[in-house]
């Protein structure tokens, strides 16, 4: 009977999962389809299935600047940095803060534990009315630095206690030892615990990485040309005139692909990383 | 294994952002060595020691950024002021224009300033009367030639009170204006105006025209009344065809409550929505008219493409341009995409009604002004710069990137172009012809949400949220309660 | 090869010399806690203040105290309140979706089965795919005539009229949910998942000796061991949910009507498109006050949940 029951369960989860999988996939789809086609052919409907795959919209995306504000490749530069500065300094400071709440014991601990954590329900758009104006004083509109500490910012909770989660699992004696051999705070974090943790760090990295590749709303209120990331470049293909839907999907490919690709290597450690430490990888 | 996998993935991340930097920085390189090269050719032409710049913030999309990209080293040759272009998508660019200019910040010398910004930045614009009265100016400057509707409704303003409109002159008048109290600040660029783009090809086949003329006993022609518009585009839906008559825009936003007030216009109405007293005026019959009809289109007739209730610009000029309708309203040239075969486009004017004998229209436009930051230094050279790229010659040269002119002489240079009547057909011509006769904005503070009021009330009309009476009192409602937040007294003056 | 957390016994020992140690702590937390009030102290006190006061960006000399002005006009306002309680029903509705799908999606890749593995790396597209990019695309498959979406149901003979999703308060707000769903189950399904590998199989064992049936299994068992995997799920995706932006400025932004209105969405359009700096910090204020009384009782569980142990 078992065996049986057993049987039809495992149809039935085919059956299931199958059509879902579709499902979550058909978006994407579309926009790997829809990138490959000619401009015009695109929003044909009904949908043209026999076409000649084409790379050009991914070549003009790189080339022409005919049209839109800033070229595509300048966008995409500022999003690499914006991103990849945000992640180090958060992993920096982040580390710091983990260590100190993971290891250490003084006044107002729990307190500053709790609010770390609680900070992550702060929305974006409430914080950036002040940080709007305050940028705008500071002349600091459009510039990298506007976008990078507000999402270093955005990431801490995250990281802080991710981090953590991984430092309580280094042994205290390891530190302990290093500590009677005379080697102060920062060298016990820097030679012991940081080389210990890396995994662990890099999973994190990845988690702001991605916070910070796919941030909205401060890119578009805070960028105006030169600091522009790329997903503002996507709305931008929406315009008045249409939609440039080849190089709109096109872009859309070029931006998700790097975070697909680093989801699906990374997801154990950020499975890891997520769950606090309730899972090893 | 596990430190394996870990730098595994060092190394590809490595080597992602190594190729995605390097790609964008050959690009960008290119971009940089190119300007370097303009200001170094430059150097040589201007006379003197430094080049003296000028910065202009400009829209990215809606105002042809390209055309007047084209120009710009003509002018650098012909001056030896560079001017240096920043341009941001709409909603950015108002939040940098109204910031930059709230801060009292110098960098910018000239803005592009769209209508509706203008009665928060009257103080904060600079009023180029004065130059235009200087006699050299006044001999090169040929006013009248810009089309009067255009200049009257973009750059005339109050001072003191924005919110007025100054009455209009057959031919744009300096004196009278500044008699009435107003001012100029700017001068116009580039207009838009809705326009009706319809498919030719569909128009002209016999069998159309044959079997319209049986139906309805005339020729089928470019539609010119509203009743016309009705049968026209009755005849063109076949959905089991996927064709419909037209698109329409009743979505919530700027394209809603622009469809709104084109059609108030056309049946009699006040095509400002608000007067100068700042009071709603469009609860009058004429409107309940006019929107009955525009809803029974969408909802009894249904001559438009399902859908239709979310429809922005972009979603009507994606229906049309890939062959979903035979007419469409909309403010740009469009483009049928390749599986539209034999597909020929041309434009026509905005259809009317005939009211006591005589065609009554009323087409939204709206004109992208260039204007003078009043805390910039360099006053005069930003009103040279302006002068200049506003000229006859210069908009003709920039008609080749598809400005959209605001001097009558450009359109008459349009309409004798063989190639670009190639290219457009009628379209400048009808261009042309709806500025002269557009209907503008009213001029208040807050207008982005005045505008979503008016757009939302269609919008539920469309959608069968509530009649048309309760959705105009509703709407009505919120716009003298926005009015009042925006420091209005509607009613008084 | 997964084990269950094994920590309590290498648990922190706090330093004992606790007056020697302050100093360090402060300077390794200094910077974090700097940036974080920069962002999140910071506001909350300039909101505060402004909320009194009526400003326009545009006139900033126009500045007046106005007391409680601004908050007696929000709660008259019908588009906040459609913000705040769009934002609930969006923020639940969403959550409670996944939740629902993701356990499922979870149960069954959990099986040891041919492709199971591949699958399990498929469904991790939707998570990955920038948002913006997301909300547009779902967007124009949604819409009406070009819309795929449509267009198929119509050819499989399923609808016969179109169905403009997008055009109606209802099916918009589904749609917006339907779009956090695709968009995220998958990583309600890879935590929920990650706590199913993670089981201690002597206790399935012990439960299927006694004879125990599969749902006693999964209520008595695997659930109670799921418990902290959901709680993780459940408060990272509705806080994120509480502070969707981009989702609906892509999808709807707040149509048809007013109708998907969120709350972030209303303070973008009140202090970045008409510049009332005054109001918009009013409502903002208010936003933040709603959301820490739901949001604070689950992140303090949430912490207990990744102390506790």
């Amino acid at each position: 009977m078992g065996i049986r029951l057993r049987y039809i369960e495992n149809i039935l989860a085919y059956l299931i999962i199958i059509p879902l999988l579709l499902l979550f996939l058909f978006p994407f789809l579309w926009l790997i389809i829809t990138s490959v086609k000619e401009g015009t052919d695109a929003i044909a409907i009904p949908p043209i299935w026999d076409f000649h795959p084409t790379f050009n919209n991914y070549i003009s995306l790189f080339r022409s600047t005919e049209g839109r504000s800033a070229d595509f490749s300048g966008m995409l530069v500022s999003s690499v940095i914006v991103s990849v500065v945000t992640t180090i300094l958060g992993l920096i400071t982040g580390t710091m803060g983990a260590y100190a709440i993971a290891r250490y014991k003084f006044k107002g601990k729990d307190f500053i534990s709790t609010w770390t954590l609680s900070t992550l329900m702060v929305p974006a758009a409430v914080s950036l009315i002040p940080i709007f104006l305050l940028v705008g004083s500071l002349n600091l509109m459009d510039t990298y630095i506007a976008l990078i500490i507000p999402y270093v910012a955005f990431n801490l909770p995250l990281i802080i206690w991710m981090i953590r989660g991984f430092i309580l699992d280094v042994p205290v004696a390891i530190e302990e030892a290093a500590m009677v051999d005379g080697c102060s705070t920062f060298q016990i974090l820097w030679k012991v615990v940081i080389p210990l943790i890396l995994p662990g760090m890099a999973a994190t990295s990845i988690l702001a990485l991605i916070q910070s590749w796919n941030e909205f709303l401060f890119a578009l209120v805070l960028t105006r040309d030169m600091a522009k990331t790329a997903p503002i470049g996507i709305a931008e293909f929406i315009t008045m005139y249409g939609i440039q839907w080849g190089e709109m999907t096109a872009a859309s490919i070029v931006i998700t692909s790097p975070i697909i690709i680093f989801t699906i290597f990374v997801r154990k450690y950020l499975v890891r990383g997520l769950t606090f430490g309730a899972v090893k990888g | 294994m596990k430190k394996n996998l870990f730098t595994s993935i060092t190394w590809l991340v490595i080597a992602v952002l190594t190729i995605t930097l390097l790609s964008a920085c050959t690009s960008r390189n290119e971009g940089s060595s190119n300007s370097s090269a303009d200001s170094a050719s430059s150097g040589t032409d201007g006379e003197g020691s430094g080049t003296k710049v000028l910065n202009l913030l400009y829209t990215t999309n809606e105002a042809n950024v390209e055309a007047i990209k084209s120009v710009l080293p003509d002018y650098e040759q012909k001056t030896g002021i560079r001017v240096e272009l920043t341009s941001a998508p709409y909603t950015n660019l108002q939040q940098k224009v109204f910031q930059e200019l709230a801060n009292k910040s110098a960098h910018y010398d000239l803005m592009v300033i769209d209508t509706p910004w203008m009665a928060d930045l009257t103080d904060k614009l600079l009023p180029i009367t004065e130059f235009l009265e200087d006699p050299e100016v006044a001999a090169t400057i040929e006013l009248e030639d810009f089309i009067p509707k255009v200049f009257y409704d973009t750059t005339v303003y109050n001072p003191s009170k924005p919110w007025l409109h100054a009455s209009e002159m057959d031919k744009v008048d300096l004196q009278d204006i500044k008699s009435q109290g107003f001012e100029i600040y700017g001068l116009p660029i580039q207009s838009n105006v809705l326009t009706m783009p319809y498919r030719k090809d569909l128009f002209d086949k016999p069998e159309n025209r044959q079997a319209f003329k049986e139906q309805y006993g005339r020729e089928l022609e470019p539609p010119v009344t509203w009743d016309e518009f009705l049968e026209v585009a009755q005849f063109f839906t076949r959905p089991n065809e996927q064709l419909w008559g037209t698109t329409l825009m009743p979505g919530v936003g700027d394209w809603g409550a622009d469809d709104l007030k084109t059609f108030v216009a056309a049946w009699g109405g006040d095509g400002l929505l608000i007067n100068d007293k700042l009071e709603p005026t469009y609860d009058t019959p004429e409107t309940i008219e006019a929107l009955t009809y525009y809803n029974d289109l969408i909802n009894k007739h249904q001559v438009v493409p399902p859908g239709t209730s979310t429809f922005s610009w972009t979603e009507a000029g994606t229906a049309f341009g890939s062959g979903l309708t035979a007419m469409t309203m909309n403010y740009f040239t469009q483009t049928l995409t390749s599986n539209v075969e034999g597909g020929i486009i041309d434009y026509a004017m905005v259809p009317g009604n005939i009211i006591d004998g005589r065609l009554v229209q009323g087409p939204h436009f709206g004109t992208w002004n260039l204007s003078i930051n009043k805390f910039s230094g360099n006053h005069k050279e930003a009103f040279d710069f302006v002068a200049w790229v506003t000229s006859s010659e210069v908009q003709q040269k920039m008609l080749q990137k598809q400005l959209h002119p605001t001097r009558i002489s450009v359109y008459e240079v349009a309409q004798a172009d063989p190639a670009l009547t190639e290219r457009f057909n009628n379209f400048y011509k009808t261009l042309g012809d709806s500025l002269a006769i557009g209907v503008g904005r009213p001029r208040t503070s807050n207008a982005e949400e005045i505008w979503r009021a008016v757009a939302t009330g269609l919008n539920n009309i469309v959608t069968g949220k509530g009649t048309i009476e309760e959705n105009l009192a509703s709407s009505k409602k919120q716009v003298i309660t926005l009015l009042e937040q925006a420091g209005y007294k509607p009613g008084q003056q | 090869m997964a084990t269950l957390s094994t920590r309590t016994h290498d648990a922190p020992i706090a330093r004992k010399k606790k007056s020697k140690m302050n100093a360090p702590a402060i300077i390794l937390l200094a910077p974090a806690v700097l940036l974080l009030l920069s962002v999140t102290l910071y506001p909350f006190l300039y909101l505060l203040y402004t909320s009194f006061f009526s400003q326009n960006l545009m006139n900033p000399s126009a500045k007046a105290w106005i007391g409680f002005g601004n908050y007696a006009a929000l709660f008259k306002d019908a588009d906040v309140i459609r913000g705040f309680t769009n934002t609930l029903v969006f923020a639940f509705g969403a959550v409670g979706i996944q939740m629902i799908l993701g356990t499922l999606i979870a149960l069954i890749l959990d099986k040891d089965l041919p492709g199971m593995k591949a699958i399990t790396i498929m469904m991790l597209i939707p998570m990955s795919i920038t948002p913006i990019v997301g909300a547009l695309t779902w967007k124009y498959l949604l819409t009406p005539p070009f819309g795929w979406v449509g267009y198929y149901l119509q050819k499989l003979g399923i609808i016969d009229q179109p169905i403009v999703f997008l055009g109606s308060g209802f099916s918009a707000m589904m749609s917006m949910i339907a779009l956090d769903v695709w968009n995220w189950t998958p990583f309600v399904a890879l935590i929920l998942l990650a706590g199913l590998k993670s089981r201690p199989h002597d206790q399935l064992e012990a439960a299927s000796i006694d004879g125990a049936r599969r749902y006693q299994v999964f209520i008595y068992i695997t659930l109670p061991f799921l418990k902290r995997f959901i709680l993780i799920a459940v408060v990272l995706r509705l806080i994120e949910a509480f502070k969707n932006f981009t989702g609906v400025f892509g999808l709807t932004n707040g149509g048809p009507g007013n109708s998907t209105l969120l709350a972030s969405l209303v303070v973008y359009r009140k202090a970045l498109e008409s510049f009332q700096i005054g109001y918009a910090a009013a409502i903002a204020f208010i936003f933040l006050i709603l959301l820490s009384i739901i949001t604070t009782p689950l992140i303090g569980r949430l912490q207990k949940e990744i102390t506790n142990d």
